[in-house]
């Protein structure tokens, strides 16, 4: 309870600091803001160039696509705001001899490492205005088939295989304490997001093999899956379960491994 | 020669570093893995109106040949970093080309993963069937005009951050607009005839659609003709712009950055 308490103490502290630089450049919010409205244009401007042509993919239509699309930049812009800082800071740190500051600490490393940069600031600044236009003037929520029971089922796969997916994101950033640099095994982790792949269009294989590697494949299209009621999504929240506590105890293995392997000095 | 010495100096970096060669492997895998998924799952439910082999082709031949043309802009990225930091000064100092130099390094860091563009595109190309023709001067002139393109508006990236402070999102912005229009996430020909036509005056197309149809269907039609002609002179255009906002830019440029 008081170790809950620290932590507590410690992530208000990391956000109010995290806060404090992002304002201080202000600036650089609303060009990034720009640059995020750019790219969402760009992707609306993709599928409806897609549907003049076609009717549907894998049984989505294009309100459906959508809702698929307001969840993926949902849970990019989440996941960035939350973890992705700070995993490139960890990269950063551990190259440059830097985390011997974060281990001197009387504090759970790992718990200061995953919470130091949330950035609160770029999640409204990007996020809103983005997930704003989706939810207004683009999806029609009177004709998705969505209940309140798939929408609690939704929200609990999402924010599992978010957990699963940050494990994920660890397990890209740790080969840093090995190689000295992890730039390149993270920054893959790109490929996989934005994606307009529905669940149901995957093949089986994919699904049960290369999806069961690397999360962020599945965490959107599964989660609209269970929302629109295409899936059960009991069986999902069953799978997404299991898959978050299998990445979890892979990154407390390597995290444990990776600090016994630094050397305390610029890797 | 600056540029070739250059290149084979900083090439040799991967001798130290060889596992970053096994991930840009990977990471090229994956991403045109992806995107082939998407078209894969997209013609299976429409197979009227796209033809699965041929989607497969045009983005095997577009993702790989994207690399070459324009990466993530990452010349202009770098170049702007340089500028900003002021790291400039070590290139300028040196008796010898800057923007060779400059060039030399970028081409240098990822020689590995162009020989591996180059190699997919030659074999994607050979399985898809080649015959002699006068496509192949038409496609080895796009291919010029679309590296030269695609280098001038890395230029013309770096240059801008002689003059702004933020360029991230600048680059990012241009970036996603050149992805779209230039034919790399959605073949051109999904759009009308009259969209397609004012697109070709434009000198995007040049950078993946222009090449890759090109390889692809081995003949010279009339969009293929304008593309090329309004590619020559776009790139005749970019270059005195990026001459020019270079040179205007390095007379700003203090040694110790902006």
């Amino acid at each position: 309870m008081k170790e809950l308490k620290r932590q507590y103490e410690i992530l208000k502290a990391n956000i109010i600091n995290q806060f404090q630089r992002e304002t201080a450049f202000f600036g650089h919010n609303i060009s990034r803001t720009m640059s995020a409205i750019m790219y969402n244009i760009l992707f609306i401007a993709l599928i409806e160039i897609l549907f003049s042509r076609i009717s549907q993919i894998a049984s989505y239509s294009k309100n459906e696509i959508y809702l698929l699309s307001i969840v993926s930049e949902a849970t990019f812009y989440l996941q960035e705001s939350i973890t992705g800082i700070n995993m490139m800071e960890l990269i950063h740190k551990v190259n440059r001899g830097n985390f011997d500051y974060t281990l001197v600490r009387p504090i759970n490393a790992q718990f200061q490492s995953g919470t130091e940069s949330i950035k609160l600031l770029q999640l409204i600044t990007d996020a809103v205005p983005v997930l704003s236009v989706y939810a207004i003037f683009l999806i029609d929520w009177s004709l998705l088939p969505i209940t309140w029971s798939s929408t609690a089922y939704a929200l609990a796969v999402m924010l599992i295989l978010m957990f699963a997916e940050r494990s994920f994101m660890y397990l890209l950033t740790l080969p840093v304490f090995w190689l000295g640099d992890a730039t390149e095994i993270y920054l893959s982790r790109y490929i996989f997001t934005g994606n307009a792949l529905p669940f149901e269009g995957m093949p089986l294989w994919f699904k049960f093999s290369f999806a069961s590697f690397v999360p962020t494949v599945v965490l959107s299209a599964a989660t609209a899956s269970v929302w629109l009621n295409k899936t059960n999504g009991f069986i999902i929240l069953i799978l997404s379960i299991l898959l978050a506590v299998v990445f979890f105890l892979l990154r407390k293995l390597v995290w444990n491994s990776a600090i016994k392997n630094y050397s305390s000095a610029s890797s | 020669m600056i540029l070739i010495e250059t290149v084979k100096t900083v090439a040799l970096r991967f001798k130290h570093y060889p596992y970053e060669i096994a991930i840009a492997i990977i990471k090229l895998f994956a991403s045109v893995g992806i995107t082939l998924l998407f078209w894969w799952i997209v013609a299976e439910t429409n197979s009227d109106t796209l033809e699965k082999s041929y989607i497969s082709y045009y983005f095997l031949i577009a993702i790989n040949m994207s690399f070459l043309m324009f990466g993530v802009l990452q010349l202009g990225k770098h170049t702007a970093d340089k500028i900003k930091q002021g790291e400039l000064n070590t290139h300028l100092i040196r008796p010898a080309n800057t923007m060779a130099m400059l060039i030399g390094e970028h081409i240098g860091e990822r020689i590995h993963g162009y020989l591996i563009n180059i190699l997919i595109i030659v074999v994607t190309a050979t399985v898809y069937g080649l015959s002699f023709g006068w496509w192949i001067p038409a496609f080895l002139l796009s291919l010029m005009i679309g590296l030269g393109i695609g280098l001038l508006i890395n230029i013309l990236i770096a240059s801008i951050s002689f003059f702004l402070t933020e360029v991230h999102s600048i680059r990012m912005s241009i970036y996603f607009i050149i992805k779209i229009l230039s034919g790399l996430i959605v073949p051109l020909s999904f759009l009308g005839s009259s969209a397609r036509n004012y697109l070709l005056m434009t000198p995007l197309p040049n950078l993946i659609h222009t090449p890759t149809v090109l390889l692809l269907e081995q003949n010279i039609t009339t969009e293929i003709i304008i593309s090329l002609i309004s590619g020559t002179l776009w790139l005749l255009a970019l270059f005195l712009l990026a001459r020019l906002v270079w040179q205007k830019g390095l007379r700003s440029y203090a040694g110790v950055g902006i």
